[in-house]
């Protein structure tokens, strides 16, 4: 039954690429897979930026407080990986979750082991009523297929607040002050999902909520990350 | 390649249209599309495990058959229907069931489809016999219904069945059986009884139908109401029909049909609300396809609003699924699926425009915003939508109407922003009236304005000069041709690097305005000949004679409202320059009382003795309020049309009598120099005689021969003194009253003259100049 059901939908939505449109029965091809620029080579430890060298701490983390131990990005957040989050997040793309979360997996095999739980960056209701889903929330919860961890859904958007994208560098932490709060009680260490990290004030917020609440350590997985234009 | 179609789906429809034209077009029957459906669906299985034919072709093969065998079923279902066999013996039945539509009043009559679920059947001396259907059947009352009744609701009927019949121009049997119908029941208005026996979800659609016209027409004037209640339910039988008129002529029909614009209009008042309340996406989901579904079912299910909510159906399971929807593909499911519910809705004209509109859209639109992306936003967005549509129905309106709008563009541009305006008010103030009358009829003020506006222009575009074109009806090989040509301006389209600008728009919406108007002028040139045309309207009488210089007399109008209409506007004619009446009969006159709207009419010539009939004060009051001269005349009266033309009043009528009858038909002598053609209305042997014995000079070139041919006209005597070398009979084909009479023909033959009559030979043309004269029928 539900393979003819999917034939039928397969009839009426032919399946396509989705970035670069050819037909495939994959929601993005292997050579489009194979096209997201990804962060290699040396890396800050602590925030994941790409370095000319491996650091303990970069320029951007200097003088922050930082919540979280460590984060890590998958790719940088252009070219056609820009485009996959896009659809992703704007485009109804939700069957791009677990092709991205697969492309991210490898970057947390290192410490994967010591994770008790995952989480991720909650929508307000609104937002994830209008969009249908939330995106980090099916990355995580692909993530949590693939390493076979448990996902808890501990954090909540207490706030609206203006779009992080539409706000300058500098308003963004301030912006996103007191936006979340806590749903669940959490302990242990967390890994916490997002899609993608520009200066990382929005995990750093959600990490500071994790550790105030009972969380040991917090780790951050992102799909992406901008390399900040400011620098 | 920049059109991105799937033509996936295309490639499955496409078989499965030409398998139910093929079925009805040739009557395969059942045994045989039962025998191809399965040894092709046996063929295609094999075919496809060996790997001889790629899937997508062999499912192309199969609905091709499956087109084939559901046609075929449907056919035999109508055909084996009891209703049909009850039908064909004139059987007397009761029947319950409940109303598909809603009862439509025309003419003094009422109909309305019945969907049948229980026939009780009146055999000769045997007991009544019960049987429980599932048939479809169109209920007649010969006169206005007089109690309410609306769609959904439950009713037992009595009456007797008839199988339909059709006239010529007009195939109805074929009509009702695309619409599964094959009987007809004629009813007394007091055999309905209203039954209602519990709920139910047709009856509620009903009541909710009820509901909305019950609110608009309370809180509006009766032309408000009728178009709000067409724009809201998408209805067009509801508006009136001048309005109706004045939308057809500008092109602008479109915006009483619901379809897309009302479902988005749903969904996007809806969506935000759901948002609001945090449902999840299955629960958007349901509640959407839900109240859209809704929507449709109170609208009436008509093809345009079915495809409507089946495309944004296939949208939405594109959202849920999270699969990206391609528009053309979801028109081609759209129409599977009507299809495959209903072969023969395929001649549904609905059908077709609502599909070809928006398949031309889903064409043409990319290319033409491409085109016009230097002209102002809104004008280029209302342009593009516009012309994008039209250029995908214009075959199929040239086709059915023969009318083509020449000012669609402007009036599209100009009522389309309003009627949104208004299409929403009108579903907003439905339930605020509901709650708050007082900020009900607040609303409903502003809606009122905005209506009168609508139809203060509309009416206005149509009359400006050359509003359509008309064509007589082309062949399907043209609109074959027609649609060829569409296909390469798609391509062509495609690939040209033009950018309009404003300019460019503002030439090519003047070249569409002024087009007409050459069109007229060489239509309807004076040929330098005295023409007469009888023409054939069916059973009446309608003949319009023009002279060398142009001027034109119509004796007549026929039985129907438009036919005359339409046959003239086709010959390009404006203005007529009098109507003569001969007596106030509706075969006589029914066509008159429209032509006053399209044309410019000089004045209206009637026999003083014309009784105050319905048909006649109709006209008359109508040509009142437009300034058209009235010139009632009498016996003796002799008129002059130009310089030349001269109408002798040979005849008005038998002194002494009620009035009312053939007898007071008017009898005219039409001279032209030496040219002498006799109208005699519907006289008979009474008048004949009158005339006869008054010693009138009767003799004429031309007889319209009197009362369609009947046997009690054109006696002996009465041929002797006319002498005619041509006579025409006006006729229809079949009548009920057996008119022409072998007798009279006879009658004709004999006094020499050659014998023409419209329900063979179409229209009949006489045309001469000084030396001879030449006849030509149109189907001769």
């Amino acid at each position: 039954m539900q393979e003819i059901l999917k034939g039928l939908l397969d009839l009426l939505f032919p399946p396509r690429c989705r970035i670069c449109n050819k037909a495939c029965s994959e929601a993005i091809c292997p050579e489009c897979i194979d096209s997201f620029p990804r962060v290699n080579g040396s890396i800050c430890t602590k925030c994941g930026k790409p370095c000319h060298r491996e650091v303990n701490t970069c320029r951007e983390c200097a003088g922050k407080n930082i919540y979280f131990l460590l984060a890590r990005s998958a790719g940088d957040y252009s070219g056609n990986l820009k485009e996959a989050i896009h659809q992703l997040k704007f485009r109804n793309g939700k069957k791009l979750a677990p092709y991205l979360a697969r492309f991210a997996a490898p970057h947390i095999v290192d410490f994967i082991d010591g994770i008790d739980c995952i989480t991720f960056v909650p929508l307000t209701k609104y937002k994830e009523a209008k969009r249908g889903y939330n995106q980090s929330k099916l990355i995580a919860e692909e993530i949590s297929k693939i390493f076979n961890k448990p996902i808890c859904d501990s954090l909540i958007k207490i706030k609206n607040i203006p779009e992080q994208n539409k706000l300058g560098l500098a308003e963004r932490p301030k912006n996103v002050k007191g936006a979340f709060g806590i749903k669940s009680p959490i302990t242990g260490n967390m890994l916490l999902i997002d899609d993608v990290f520009t200066t990382g004030s929005t995990v750093n917020e959600c990490a500071r909520i994790l550790k105030k609440n009972g969380a040991q350590n917090v780790f951050v997985l992102t799909i992406a990350r901008t390399v900040p234009t400011g620098r | 390649m920049l059109i991105k179609l799937d033509i996936a789906p295309l490639l499955l429809t496409a078989p499965y249209v030409i398998g139910i034209l093929i079925a009805d077009y040739f009557s395969v029957g059942l045994v045989f599309s039962t025998l191809f459906l399965v040894l092709s669906l046996i063929a295609c299985l094999i075919a496809v495990r060996w790997q001889k034919l790629p899937k997508l072709i062999s499912l192309a093969i199969l609905f091709f058959f499956l087109g084939l065998f559901l046609t075929s079923l449907s056919i035999s279902r109508l055909e084996m229907s009891l209703l049909s066999k009850a039908a064909q013996q004139g059987a007397n039945v009761i029947v319950e069931g409940t109303l598909a539509s809603d009862p439509i009043d025309r003419s003094g009559t009422s109909f309305f489809n019945l969907n049948v679920e229980k026939v009780i059947l009146f055999k000769g001396g045997s007991r009544p016999e019960d049987w429980m259907v599932k048939e479809r059947l169109r209920v007649k009352n010969a006169s206005r219904l007089r109690q309410q009744l609306c769609m959904g609701e439950h009713v037992r009927v009595s009456g007797v069945l008839r199988l339909p019949n059709s006239s010529r121009d007009f195939n109805f049997k074929r009509y009702l059986y695309h619409q599964g119908i094959v009987a007809i029941l004629i009813v007394k208005g007091s055999d309905i009884k209203s039954n209602q026996g519990g709920f139910s979800i047709s009856f509620l659609i009903g009541q909710i139908r009820h509901w909305v016209k019950q609110t608009n027409n309370f809180y509006l004037p009766k032309d408000c109401a009728g178009l709000i209640n067409g724009i809201v339910l998408g209805d067009p039988s509801l508006v009136d029909e001048e309005v109706q008129e004045s939308f057809r002529a500008t092109g602008l029909t479109h915006i009483v049909a619901a379809s897309g614009v009302n479902i988005a209009l749903v969904i996007s008042a809806l969506w935000p609300l759901l948002r609001i309340f945090r449902l999840g996406a299955v629960a958007q989901f349901i509640i959407l396809i839900c109240s859209t579904g809704l929507y449709t079912m109170v609208s009436g299910m008509s093809p345009s609003i079915t495809r409507a909510f089946l495309m944004a159906a296939i949208g939405l399971v594109a959202w849920l699924s999270g699969r990206q929807g391609n528009s053309f593909s979801s028109l081609s499911a759209a129409a599977m699926i009507l299809l495959v519910i209903d072969p023969f809705i395929i001649y549904d004209i609905g059908f077709q425009l609502s599909f070809a509109a928006t398949a031309s859209i889903i064409i043409f639109v990319p290319s033409l915003e491409r085109l016009m992306e230097e002209i102002p936003k809104p004008l280029m967005a209302g342009l593009s939508v516009t012309v994008g549509a039209q250029i995908g129905v214009l075959p199929i309106i040239i086709y059915y109407f023969g009318q083509l709008s020449m000012i669609s563009l402007i009036a599209n541009l100009v009522v389309i922003p309003l009627a949104s305006i208004a299409l929403v008010l009108g579903m907003a103030a439905l339930p605020v009236a509901a709650v708050s009358s007082l900020a009900g009829s607040a609303l409903y003020l502003i809606l009122r304005v905005i209506l009168k506006a609508i139809i203060f222009e509309t009416i206005s575009l149509s009359a400006a000069p050359g509003a359509s074109i008309f064509f007589n009806q082309p062949s399907i090989a043209i609109i074959a041709m027609l649609y060829a040509a569409i296909v390469a301006l798609a391509i062509y389209f495609n690939s040209i690097k033009l950018k309009l600008r404003l300019g460019h728009v503002v030439i090519v919406l003047a070249v569409m305005l002024a087009l007409p108007t050459w069109w007229y002028i060489v239509k309807s040139a004076p040929t330098g000949r005295l023409e007469i045309t009888f023409m054939d309207v069916g059973q009446g009488d309608s003949a319009i004679v023009t002279t060398p210089r142009g001027e034109r007399l119509l004796i007549d109008g026929g039985p129907n409202p438009d036919l005359v209409k339409q046959k003239l506007a086709r010959k390009g004619v404006r203005k007529i320059d009098a109507i003569l009446i001969s007596h106030d009969h509706a075969d006589h006159i029914t066509g008159i009382k429209n032509l006053l709207g399209l044309f410019t009419i000089g004045c209206i010539i009637y026999p003083k003795s014309i009784s105050d009939s319905k048909g006649f004060l109709q006209i008359y009051r109508l040509a009142r309020k437009k300034g058209i001269n009235l010139l009632a005349i009498d016996e003796g009266d002799v008129l002059k049309l130009g310089e030349q033309l001269e109408i002798d009043t040979l005849f008005a009528s038998i002194k002494d009598e009620e009035g009312g009858g053939n007898d007071d038909s008017l009898v005219v002598m039409v001279k032209y120099g030496d040219f002498k053609a006799l109208f005699t209305g519907d006289a008979e042997e009474n008048i004949e005689k009158e005339l006869v014995s008054g010693k009138k000079d009767l003799d004429a070139d031309v007889l319209k021969v009197g009362h369609h041919g009947s046997a009690i006209s054109s006696t002996r005597e009465f041929l002797h003194e006319v002498s005619p070398e041509i006579s025409v009979i006006s006729v229809g084909k079949d009548n009920k009253y057996g008119h022409p009479s072998k007798l009279t023909i006879g009658r004709l033959i004999n006094a020499g003259s050659k014998v023409y009559r419209t329900d063979r030979d179409g229209d009949v043309t006489i045309s001469l100049d000084d030396k001879a004269y030449r006849i030509y029928a149109e189907r001769r």
